[in-house]
Protein backbone atom coordinates (compact mmCIF):
# COMPACT_ATOMS: atom_id res chain seq x y z
CA UNK A 1 0.00 0.00 0.00
CA UNK A 2 1.56 3.31 -1.03
CA UNK A 3 1.42 6.57 0.85
CA UNK A 4 -1.64 7.96 -0.90
CA UNK A 5 -3.59 4.78 -0.15
CA UNK A 6 -2.49 4.91 3.48
CA UNK A 7 -3.62 8.52 3.68
CA UNK A 8 -6.99 7.65 2.14
CA UNK A 9 -7.45 4.77 4.57
CA UNK A 10 -6.43 6.92 7.51
CA UNK A 11 -8.88 9.61 6.42
CA UNK A 12 -11.59 6.95 6.56
CA UNK A 13 -10.71 6.26 10.19
CA UNK A 14 -8.20 3.43 9.76
CA UNK A 15 -5.89 4.00 12.72
CA UNK A 16 -3.43 1.30 11.68
CA UNK A 17 -2.97 3.03 8.31
CA UNK A 18 -2.24 6.29 10.08
CA UNK A 19 0.22 4.53 12.38
CA UNK A 20 2.04 3.20 9.35
CA UNK A 21 2.38 6.78 8.14
CA UNK A 22 3.67 7.69 11.59
CA UNK A 23 6.31 4.99 11.45
CA UNK A 24 7.39 6.16 8.01
CA UNK A 25 7.81 9.79 9.02
CA UNK A 26 8.54 9.75 12.74
CA UNK A 27 12.32 9.85 12.16
CA UNK A 28 12.32 13.08 10.21
CA UNK A 29 9.60 14.55 12.39
CA UNK A 30 11.54 13.86 15.57
CA UNK A 31 14.82 15.13 14.09
CA UNK A 32 13.22 18.39 13.00
CA UNK A 33 11.73 18.81 16.46
CA UNK A 34 14.98 17.90 18.16
CA UNK A 35 17.02 20.38 16.12
CA UNK A 36 14.51 23.18 16.59
CA UNK A 37 13.90 22.52 20.28
CA UNK A 38 17.39 21.46 21.29
CA UNK A 39 16.08 19.16 23.99
CA UNK A 40 15.40 15.46 23.29
CA UNK A 41 12.58 15.05 25.80
CA UNK A 42 10.68 18.16 24.77
CA UNK A 43 11.27 17.22 21.15
CA UNK A 44 9.65 13.84 21.78
CA UNK A 45 6.67 15.53 23.44
CA UNK A 46 6.33 17.98 20.57
CA UNK A 47 6.55 15.17 18.02
CA UNK A 48 3.84 13.19 19.78
CA UNK A 49 1.61 16.26 19.96
CA UNK A 50 2.25 16.95 16.30
CA UNK A 51 1.13 13.46 15.29
CA UNK A 52 -2.03 13.82 17.35
CA UNK A 53 -2.73 17.16 15.66
CA UNK A 54 -2.02 15.57 12.30
CA UNK A 55 -4.53 12.82 13.00
CA UNK A 56 -7.17 15.38 13.94
CA UNK A 57 -6.44 17.49 10.85
CA UNK A 58 -6.05 14.60 8.41
CA UNK A 59 -9.58 14.93 7.09
CA UNK A 60 -8.65 18.40 5.83
CA UNK A 61 -5.51 17.20 4.03
CA UNK A 62 -6.10 17.54 0.28
CA UNK A 63 -2.56 17.75 -1.10
CA UNK A 64 -0.32 15.06 -2.48
CA UNK A 65 2.79 15.77 -0.41
CA UNK A 66 2.28 14.41 3.06
CA UNK A 67 5.78 15.05 4.40
CA UNK A 68 5.79 18.87 4.04
CA UNK A 69 2.26 18.99 5.44
CA UNK A 70 3.32 16.92 8.45
CA UNK A 71 6.52 18.90 8.99
CA UNK A 72 4.51 22.09 8.97
CA UNK A 73 2.51 20.75 11.89
CA UNK A 74 5.72 19.67 13.60
CA UNK A 75 7.41 23.07 13.24
CA UNK A 76 4.28 24.92 14.36
CA UNK A 77 4.06 22.67 17.40
CA UNK A 78 7.72 23.36 18.15
CA UNK A 79 7.06 27.09 17.89
CA UNK A 80 4.21 26.69 20.37
CA UNK A 81 6.51 24.87 22.76
CA UNK A 82 9.25 27.49 22.36
CA UNK A 83 6.79 30.31 22.98
CA UNK A 84 5.51 28.57 26.07
CA UNK A 85 9.07 28.06 27.29
CA UNK A 86 9.84 31.75 26.79
CA UNK A 87 6.77 32.71 28.80
CA UNK A 88 7.82 30.35 31.57
CA UNK A 89 11.61 30.03 31.37
CA UNK A 90 12.55 27.04 33.48
CA UNK A 91 15.93 26.26 31.99
CA UNK A 92 18.10 27.25 29.11
CA UNK A 93 19.94 25.11 26.67
CA UNK A 94 23.23 24.08 28.18
CA UNK A 95 25.71 21.29 28.00
CA UNK A 96 23.68 19.09 30.33
CA UNK A 97 20.98 18.77 27.72
CA UNK A 98 23.41 17.13 25.36
CA UNK A 99 24.24 14.43 27.78
CA UNK A 100 25.95 11.22 26.97
CA UNK A 101 22.75 9.23 27.14
CA UNK A 102 21.28 11.14 24.27
CA UNK A 103 24.37 11.41 22.13
CA UNK A 104 24.56 7.63 22.22
CA UNK A 105 21.13 7.58 20.62
CA UNK A 106 22.46 9.42 17.57
CA UNK A 107 22.23 7.15 14.67
CA UNK A 108 25.42 5.65 13.20
CA UNK A 109 25.80 1.94 13.69
CA UNK A 110 29.11 0.11 13.53
CA UNK A 111 31.53 2.97 14.20
CA UNK A 112 34.64 2.89 16.40
CA UNK A 113 35.03 4.76 19.69
CA UNK A 114 37.20 7.48 18.18
CA UNK A 115 34.76 8.11 15.38
CA UNK A 116 31.87 8.12 17.79
CA UNK A 117 33.59 10.70 19.98
CA UNK A 118 34.22 12.92 16.99
CA UNK A 119 30.60 12.59 15.92
CA UNK A 120 29.39 13.48 19.37
CA UNK A 121 31.58 16.57 19.44
CA UNK A 122 30.35 17.55 16.01
CA UNK A 123 26.76 17.15 17.04
CA UNK A 124 27.42 19.21 20.14
CA UNK A 125 28.89 22.07 18.12
CA UNK A 126 26.12 21.99 15.52
CA UNK A 127 23.34 21.96 18.05
CA UNK A 128 24.92 24.72 20.16
CA UNK A 129 25.45 26.84 17.05
CA UNK A 130 22.01 26.53 15.51
CA UNK A 131 20.38 27.11 18.88
CA UNK A 132 21.97 30.55 18.89
CA UNK A 133 20.04 31.44 15.75
CA UNK A 134 16.61 33.03 15.86
CA UNK A 135 13.66 30.62 15.72
CA UNK A 136 12.89 31.47 12.09
CA UNK A 137 16.50 31.08 10.94
CA UNK A 138 16.91 27.87 12.90
CA UNK A 139 13.82 26.33 11.33
CA UNK A 140 14.91 27.06 7.79
CA UNK A 141 18.45 25.79 8.43
CA UNK A 142 17.08 22.59 9.94
CA UNK A 143 14.72 21.97 7.04
CA UNK A 144 17.03 22.84 4.15
CA UNK A 145 20.56 22.06 5.35
CA UNK A 146 19.97 19.25 7.85
CA UNK A 147 16.87 17.53 6.49
CA UNK A 148 17.67 18.34 2.87
CA UNK A 149 14.30 19.78 1.85
CA UNK A 150 14.08 21.84 -1.32
CA UNK A 151 13.37 25.55 -1.09
CA UNK A 152 9.85 24.91 -2.36
CA UNK A 153 9.13 22.33 0.31
CA UNK A 154 10.65 24.54 3.00
CA UNK A 155 8.47 27.39 1.83
CA UNK A 156 5.43 25.13 2.07
CA UNK A 157 6.41 23.86 5.50
CA UNK A 158 7.05 27.31 6.92
CA UNK A 159 4.19 28.91 5.00
CA UNK A 160 6.42 31.62 3.58
CA UNK A 161 7.37 32.67 0.06
CA UNK A 162 10.26 31.22 -1.90
CA UNK A 163 12.07 34.56 -1.77
CA UNK A 164 11.77 34.62 2.00
CA UNK A 165 13.28 31.15 2.17
CA UNK A 166 16.24 32.28 0.05
CA UNK A 167 16.73 35.34 2.18
CA UNK A 168 16.45 33.50 5.46
CA UNK A 169 18.72 30.66 4.47
CA UNK A 170 21.48 32.96 3.33
CA UNK A 171 21.29 35.08 6.46
CA UNK A 172 21.16 32.04 8.69
CA UNK A 173 24.23 30.51 7.03
CA UNK A 174 26.14 33.76 7.26
CA UNK A 175 25.25 34.02 10.94
CA UNK A 176 26.28 30.44 11.52
CA UNK A 177 29.59 31.12 9.84
CA UNK A 178 30.23 33.78 12.48
CA UNK A 179 29.02 31.59 15.34
CA UNK A 180 31.10 28.59 14.29
CA UNK A 181 34.28 30.62 14.57
CA UNK A 182 33.79 30.38 18.35
CA UNK A 183 34.05 26.60 18.07
CA UNK A 184 37.00 26.36 15.69
CA UNK A 185 39.13 24.32 18.08
CA UNK A 186 36.32 21.79 18.57
CA UNK A 187 35.78 21.21 14.86
CA UNK A 188 37.65 18.70 12.73
CA UNK A 189 40.14 20.42 10.46
CA UNK A 190 38.03 19.96 7.35
CA UNK A 191 35.25 22.02 8.87
CA UNK A 192 37.38 24.91 10.08
CA UNK A 193 36.61 28.25 8.52
CA UNK A 194 39.31 29.99 6.58
CA UNK A 195 38.99 33.42 8.12
CA UNK A 196 37.16 35.38 10.77
CA UNK A 197 33.94 36.99 9.66
CA UNK A 198 34.58 40.25 7.92
CA UNK A 199 31.54 40.64 5.72
CA UNK A 200 28.92 43.12 6.76
CA UNK A 201 26.21 41.08 5.08
CA UNK A 202 27.05 38.08 7.22
CA UNK A 203 24.92 39.29 10.14
CA UNK A 204 21.14 39.28 10.08
CA UNK B 1 31.43 50.38 -19.44
CA UNK B 2 30.54 47.29 -17.36
CA UNK B 3 28.65 47.49 -14.03
CA UNK B 4 30.28 45.75 -11.06
CA UNK B 5 28.36 42.56 -10.08
CA UNK B 6 27.89 42.43 -6.27
CA UNK B 7 28.27 38.94 -4.82
CA UNK B 8 26.02 39.07 -1.78
CA UNK B 9 25.73 36.20 0.69
CA UNK B 10 22.20 35.59 -0.60
CA UNK B 11 23.48 35.16 -4.11
CA UNK B 12 26.29 32.90 -2.95
CA UNK B 13 23.90 30.84 -0.90
CA UNK B 14 21.56 30.40 -3.84
CA UNK B 15 24.58 29.53 -5.98
CA UNK B 16 25.53 26.76 -3.50
CA UNK B 17 22.03 25.34 -3.64
CA UNK B 18 21.88 25.64 -7.43
CA UNK B 19 18.89 27.93 -7.22
CA UNK B 20 20.17 30.35 -9.87
CA UNK B 21 19.33 30.20 -13.53
CA UNK B 22 22.08 29.64 -16.09
CA UNK B 23 22.72 33.34 -16.73
CA UNK B 24 23.04 34.18 -13.03
CA UNK B 25 25.28 31.18 -12.43
CA UNK B 26 27.63 32.28 -15.20
CA UNK B 27 27.84 35.82 -13.88
CA UNK B 28 28.55 34.60 -10.34
CA UNK B 29 31.31 32.31 -11.53
CA UNK B 30 32.92 35.11 -13.54
CA UNK B 31 32.76 37.47 -10.58
CA UNK B 32 34.27 34.90 -8.25
CA UNK B 33 37.33 34.70 -10.49
CA UNK B 34 38.01 38.37 -9.95
CA UNK B 35 37.03 38.60 -6.25
CA UNK B 36 39.17 36.50 -3.92
CA UNK B 37 37.28 37.88 -0.89
CA UNK B 38 33.99 36.65 -2.32
CA UNK B 39 35.65 33.34 -3.14
CA UNK B 40 36.66 32.97 0.52
CA UNK B 41 33.16 33.79 1.72
CA UNK B 42 31.81 31.20 -0.63
CA UNK B 43 34.27 28.63 0.75
CA UNK B 44 33.17 29.37 4.30
CA UNK B 45 29.48 29.13 3.42
CA UNK B 46 30.12 25.82 1.71
CA UNK B 47 31.93 24.59 4.83
CA UNK B 48 28.95 25.58 6.95
CA UNK B 49 26.57 23.74 4.65
CA UNK B 50 28.84 20.68 4.55
CA UNK B 51 29.05 20.68 8.33
CA UNK B 52 25.27 20.86 8.66
CA UNK B 53 24.89 18.02 6.21
CA UNK B 54 27.06 15.96 8.52
CA UNK B 55 24.80 16.48 11.49
CA UNK B 56 24.05 12.99 12.78
CA UNK B 57 20.45 11.90 12.80
CA UNK B 58 18.88 11.36 16.18
CA UNK B 59 17.00 8.13 16.77
CA UNK B 60 13.48 8.70 18.09
CA UNK B 61 13.35 7.57 21.72
CA UNK B 62 10.05 5.78 21.14
CA UNK B 63 7.44 5.06 18.52
CA UNK B 64 4.92 7.86 18.15
CA UNK B 65 2.07 5.67 16.96
CA UNK B 66 -1.33 6.51 18.36
CA UNK B 67 -3.52 4.26 20.47
CA UNK B 68 -7.31 4.17 20.58
CA UNK B 69 -7.11 6.15 23.81
CA UNK B 70 -5.05 8.85 22.07
CA UNK B 71 -7.64 9.01 19.32
CA UNK B 72 -10.48 9.34 21.80
CA UNK B 73 -8.63 12.06 23.64
CA UNK B 74 -7.84 13.77 20.35
CA UNK B 75 -11.46 13.71 19.24
CA UNK B 76 -12.00 16.50 21.76
CA UNK B 77 -15.70 15.92 22.22
CA UNK B 78 -17.42 18.56 24.26
CA UNK B 79 -18.19 17.48 27.82
CA UNK B 80 -21.76 16.39 28.47
CA UNK B 81 -24.30 18.47 30.36
CA UNK B 82 -23.78 16.49 33.55
CA UNK B 83 -19.98 16.60 33.25
CA UNK B 84 -20.19 20.37 33.08
CA UNK B 85 -22.86 21.04 35.68
CA UNK B 86 -22.57 18.21 38.19
CA UNK B 87 -19.42 19.58 39.86
CA UNK B 88 -21.19 22.92 40.33
CA UNK B 89 -24.56 21.56 41.42
CA UNK B 90 -23.19 19.01 43.85
CA UNK B 91 -21.98 21.46 46.55
CA UNK B 92 -25.29 23.36 46.34
CA UNK B 93 -27.31 20.17 46.69
CA UNK B 94 -25.13 19.09 49.61
CA UNK B 95 -25.64 22.42 51.37
CA UNK B 96 -29.41 22.24 50.89
CA UNK B 97 -29.60 18.69 52.23
CA UNK B 98 -27.35 19.65 55.14
CA UNK B 99 -29.71 22.48 56.11
CA UNK B 100 -32.74 20.19 55.87
CA UNK B 101 -30.95 17.58 57.95
CA UNK B 102 -30.12 20.10 60.67
CA UNK B 103 -33.73 21.29 60.73
CA UNK B 104 -34.96 17.72 61.00
CA UNK B 105 -32.80 16.93 64.03
CA UNK B 106 -33.70 20.10 65.92
CA UNK B 107 -35.83 19.34 69.06
CA UNK B 108 -39.60 19.94 68.62
CA UNK B 109 -41.29 22.79 70.51
CA UNK B 110 -42.36 22.11 74.08
CA UNK B 111 -46.02 22.28 75.07
CA UNK B 112 -45.47 25.68 76.66
CA UNK B 113 -43.91 27.00 73.49
CA UNK B 114 -46.82 25.60 71.56
CA UNK B 115 -49.28 27.38 73.83
CA UNK B 116 -47.40 30.65 73.56
CA UNK B 117 -46.96 30.38 69.86
CA UNK B 118 -49.78 31.60 67.62
CA UNK B 119 -51.65 28.71 66.04
CA UNK B 120 -50.79 27.97 62.46
CA UNK B 121 -53.42 29.18 60.06
CA UNK B 122 -53.92 25.71 58.64
CA UNK B 123 -55.04 24.35 62.01
CA UNK B 124 -57.95 26.76 62.52
CA UNK B 125 -60.43 25.48 59.98
CA UNK B 126 -59.53 22.56 57.79
CA UNK B 127 -62.91 22.20 56.04
CA UNK B 128 -63.58 24.05 52.80
CA UNK B 129 -66.02 26.94 53.06
CA UNK B 130 -68.73 25.33 50.92
CA UNK B 131 -68.77 22.25 53.09
CA UNK B 132 -68.94 24.33 56.23
CA UNK B 133 -71.99 26.13 54.94
CA UNK B 134 -73.60 22.85 54.01
CA UNK B 135 -72.91 21.42 57.41
CA UNK B 136 -74.26 24.51 59.05
CA UNK B 137 -77.56 24.20 57.19
CA UNK B 138 -77.92 20.56 58.11
CA UNK B 139 -77.18 21.29 61.75
CA UNK B 140 -79.77 24.04 61.83
CA UNK B 141 -82.42 21.64 60.53
CA UNK B 142 -81.45 19.02 63.06
CA UNK B 143 -81.62 21.53 65.89
CA UNK B 144 -85.13 22.57 64.96
CA UNK B 145 -86.27 18.97 65.00
CA UNK B 146 -84.46 17.96 68.12
CA UNK B 147 -85.50 20.73 70.47
CA UNK B 148 -88.08 18.57 72.37
CA UNK B 149 -85.49 15.98 73.06
CA UNK B 150 -82.99 18.45 74.47
CA UNK B 151 -82.89 16.95 77.86
CA UNK B 152 -82.09 13.48 76.77
CA UNK B 153 -79.50 14.83 74.44
CA UNK B 154 -77.82 16.76 77.24
CA UNK B 155 -76.73 13.51 78.82
CA UNK B 156 -74.83 12.56 75.77
CA UNK B 157 -72.94 15.84 75.71
CA UNK B 158 -70.48 14.58 78.31
CA UNK B 159 -69.17 12.02 75.87
CA UNK B 160 -68.97 14.45 73.00
CA UNK B 161 -65.89 16.22 74.28
CA UNK B 162 -63.80 13.19 73.40
CA UNK B 163 -65.21 13.07 69.90
CA UNK B 164 -63.43 15.15 67.24
CA UNK B 165 -66.67 15.65 65.37
CA UNK B 166 -67.88 17.90 68.11
CA UNK B 167 -64.93 20.22 67.66
CA UNK B 168 -65.52 20.45 63.98
CA UNK B 169 -69.26 20.92 64.40
CA UNK B 170 -68.61 23.64 66.87
CA UNK B 171 -66.19 25.37 64.58
CA UNK B 172 -68.40 24.99 61.58
CA UNK B 173 -71.61 26.15 63.22
CA UNK B 174 -72.43 29.87 63.32
CA UNK B 175 -72.59 31.50 66.74
CA UNK B 176 -76.27 30.86 67.35
CA UNK B 177 -78.06 29.98 70.56
CA UNK B 178 -76.25 27.75 73.08
CA UNK B 179 -78.83 25.06 72.51
CA UNK B 180 -77.68 24.76 68.93
CA UNK B 181 -74.20 23.87 70.00
CA UNK B 182 -75.52 21.26 72.39
CA UNK B 183 -77.65 19.81 69.67
CA UNK B 184 -74.77 19.63 67.29
CA UNK B 185 -72.65 17.87 69.87
CA UNK B 186 -75.45 15.48 70.68
CA UNK B 187 -76.06 14.67 67.03
CA UNK B 188 -72.42 13.89 66.56
CA UNK B 189 -72.36 11.63 69.56
CA UNK B 190 -74.57 9.08 67.86
CA UNK B 191 -72.89 8.18 64.58
CA UNK B 192 -74.02 4.57 64.66
CA UNK B 193 -77.66 5.52 64.31
CA UNK B 194 -76.92 7.03 60.98
CA UNK B 195 -76.26 3.70 59.37
CA UNK B 196 -79.43 2.10 60.63
CA UNK B 197 -81.52 5.04 59.44
CA UNK B 198 -79.81 5.30 56.08
CA UNK B 199 -82.89 4.63 53.96
CA UNK B 200 -85.09 7.05 55.79
CA UNK B 201 -82.38 9.72 55.53
CA UNK B 202 -82.32 9.47 51.78
CA UNK B 203 -86.06 9.65 51.46
CA UNK B 204 -86.66 12.41 53.93
CA UNK B 205 -83.73 14.67 53.00
CA UNK B 206 -81.64 14.29 56.09
CA UNK B 207 -84.52 13.88 58.45
CA UNK B 208 -82.58 11.10 60.10
CA UNK B 209 -80.13 13.63 61.61
CA UNK B 210 -77.08 12.33 59.73
CA UNK B 211 -74.60 13.92 57.29
CA UNK B 212 -73.98 12.61 53.76
CA UNK B 213 -71.29 9.90 53.63
CA UNK B 214 -68.72 11.81 51.54
CA UNK B 215 -69.04 14.90 53.65
CA UNK B 216 -68.75 12.92 56.79
CA UNK B 217 -65.64 11.16 55.56
CA UNK B 218 -63.97 14.43 54.62
CA UNK B 219 -64.83 16.27 57.74
CA UNK B 220 -64.22 13.60 60.29
CA UNK B 221 -61.13 11.89 58.92
CA UNK B 222 -58.97 11.05 61.91
CA UNK B 223 -55.88 13.24 62.32
CA UNK B 224 -52.50 11.41 62.43
CA UNK B 225 -51.42 10.72 65.92
CA UNK B 226 -48.33 12.17 67.61
CA UNK B 227 -46.58 8.78 67.59
CA UNK B 228 -47.07 8.53 63.86
CA UNK B 229 -45.64 12.02 63.44
CA UNK B 230 -42.57 11.14 65.47
CA UNK B 231 -41.95 7.97 63.45
CA UNK B 232 -42.31 9.92 60.25
CA UNK B 233 -39.86 12.56 61.46
CA UNK B 234 -37.26 9.97 62.44
CA UNK B 235 -37.55 8.36 59.02
CA UNK B 236 -37.06 11.68 57.28
CA UNK B 237 -34.04 12.43 59.48
CA UNK B 238 -32.44 9.11 58.63
CA UNK B 239 -33.16 9.62 54.95
CA UNK B 240 -31.66 13.11 54.95
CA UNK B 241 -28.66 11.91 56.95
CA UNK B 242 -27.94 9.12 54.48
CA UNK B 243 -28.40 11.44 51.53
CA UNK B 244 -26.08 13.97 53.13
CA UNK B 245 -23.34 11.36 53.60
CA UNK B 246 -23.63 10.25 49.98
CA UNK B 247 -23.56 13.82 48.70
CA UNK B 248 -20.57 14.72 50.87
CA UNK B 249 -18.68 11.69 49.55
CA UNK B 250 -19.52 12.50 45.91
CA UNK B 251 -18.57 16.15 46.37
CA UNK B 252 -15.25 15.12 47.88
CA UNK B 253 -14.53 12.70 45.02
CA UNK B 254 -15.44 15.27 42.36
CA UNK B 255 -13.21 17.87 44.03
CA UNK B 256 -10.28 15.42 44.09
CA UNK B 257 -10.74 14.47 40.43
CA UNK B 258 -11.00 18.08 39.30
CA UNK B 259 -7.91 18.98 41.32
CA UNK B 260 -5.96 16.18 39.63
CA UNK B 261 -7.15 17.27 36.19
CA UNK B 262 -5.73 20.73 36.79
Amino acid sequence: MDESQLIASAQNGDLSAFNRLVLQHQGVAYNVAYRIMGDPDRAADATQDAFIKAYKALSRFRGKHFKPWLLRIVTNTCYDYLRAAKRKPASSLDDDQFNKEHTLRLHDPGEGPEKRLERQELNHVIQQSIYRLSDDHRAVIVLVDIQGLSYEDAAQVLDISLGTVKSRISRARAHLRTILQDYQELLPERYRLSHRGHTPSAHP
Amino acid sequence: MTQRFTLSDELLSAYIDEQLDDGETLRVEKALLNEPEARQRLDDLQTVVRLLHQAPAAVPPRAFTLSEADVLAASGRAPSFWARWLPRLMPVATAVVAVLFILSIMPPMTSKEMVDAPPPQSMVVEAPAAKVIEVTKIVEKEVEKAMPQAESMAAASNDAEANPRSVLHATAAPPAAPAETNQAVALSAEPDDCDSNKASQDDATNDGMCLPDELEKDLFAPAPSTAQNNTHQVSVTWLLGGLLVVLLFLTWRITIVRHRQR
